[in-house]
């Protein structure tokens, strides 16, 4: 009887002690950004780009977004482009998009990618692209990648 | 403020609840940031890396910690749709997505045509010749921001 006592008297703080960190990790599972880049100026436009990782399932894809760097500034058409890559633990690219313009003048675009079924589960880690023009050609800026989170 | 316990026995059980506590909590932190925690990054994969070379003299390795084309090896390393992991050409893969696009007359083009369909290209094992599985490139699905929208418009 005693015996049983103390059992339960390890048992269940430890229980405790180990489920509310879990849970924790849980519930905060969503979508998690990397930091934020600065470019430019490019043909007279700066921007900033950011990579974002989804893990709240099912939506669980990278996605990228880049703006001109003040809000509100309209970016001729096919000035910008966007991509979304999604990486693997190992740094093996998953799953990329292709990279897409908007043909209309616009205040900034964003675009997705979605996890490959074949990655299988683990922690991933997104990133994205800004093809920016330069008034001759376009250059390619990577965002900084975001930490890496299980999916 | 001093605690009084009534015997040794209340005190001994105190303690051992505490320690117990204690010690869940550790492995939960431990284990939570193991399977929903960010993690520092990758060895090798930060901006700037300096890449490994084939016998070919092409570089391969990882795009993770690319800012720009000149930090993307000649090979990429990805995985393909039957799940090994294998390089694509740097090349390659940029005809497929688009990145090769240089005026704005050819991002037109790419938007209307290119950007609306999956591309795939063959992975290759390190040596660059051996064909292990193909990789493919997913449709873009972008949408444009609204004027002066905040940063998280999705």
């Amino acid at each position: 009887m005693k015996y049983r006592r103390q059992k339960w008297l390890v048992a269940l703080p430890f229980l405790i002690g180990l489920f509310i960190p879990l849970g924790i990790a849980t519930a905060s599972a969503g979508y998690y950004g990397g930091s934020e880049r600065t470019i430019g100026p490019a043909d007279g436009y700066s921007y900033t780009n950011v990579a974002y990782l989804e893990t709240t399932v099912p939506d669980e894809y990278a996605w990228t977004e880049t703006l001109p760097l003040y809000a509100g500034t309209e970016i001729p058409g096919n000035y910008l482009g966007v991509q979304a890559s999604l990486f693997e633990s190992g740094g093996a690219l998953c799953v990329q998009s292709s990279v897409d313009w908007d043909s209309s003048p616009n205040y900034g675009l964003f675009t997705n990618s979605p996890v490959g079924d074949y990655c299988g589960s683990g922690q991933y880690y997104g990133k994205g692209w800004s093809h920016i023009y330069n008034g001759t050609g376009y250059d390619v800026y990577g965002t900084y990648d975001t930490a890496g989170y299980s999916i | 403020m001093r605690i009084v316990f009534e015997s040794r026995r209340v005190r001994r059980s105190v303690v051992i609840a505490v320690g117990a506590l204690t010690l869940g909590a550790s492995i939960g932190v431990i284990v939570s940031s193991e399977v929903g925690g960010a993690s520092t990054g990758i060895a090798g994969l930060t901006p700037g890396a300096t890449f490994p070379e084939n016998s070919d003299g092409l570089t391969y390795g990882s795009s993770l910690g690319a800012l720009d084309e000149a930090g993307v090896p000649d090979l990429i390393l990805v995985v393909a749709t039957n799940g090994k992991q294998g390089y694509v050409y740097r090349s390659a893969l940029n005809a497929a997505d688009g990145s090769d696009v240089s005026t704005l007359q050819e991002a037109s083009d790419w938007d209307e045509v290119g950007a609306t369909e999956s591309h795939t290209v063959p992975v290759f094992a390190e040596d660059g010749t051996t064909v292990i599985g193909t990789f493919t490139v997913s449709p873009a699905v972008v949408d444009p921001v609204p004027p002066g929208g905040p940063a998280n418009t999705r």
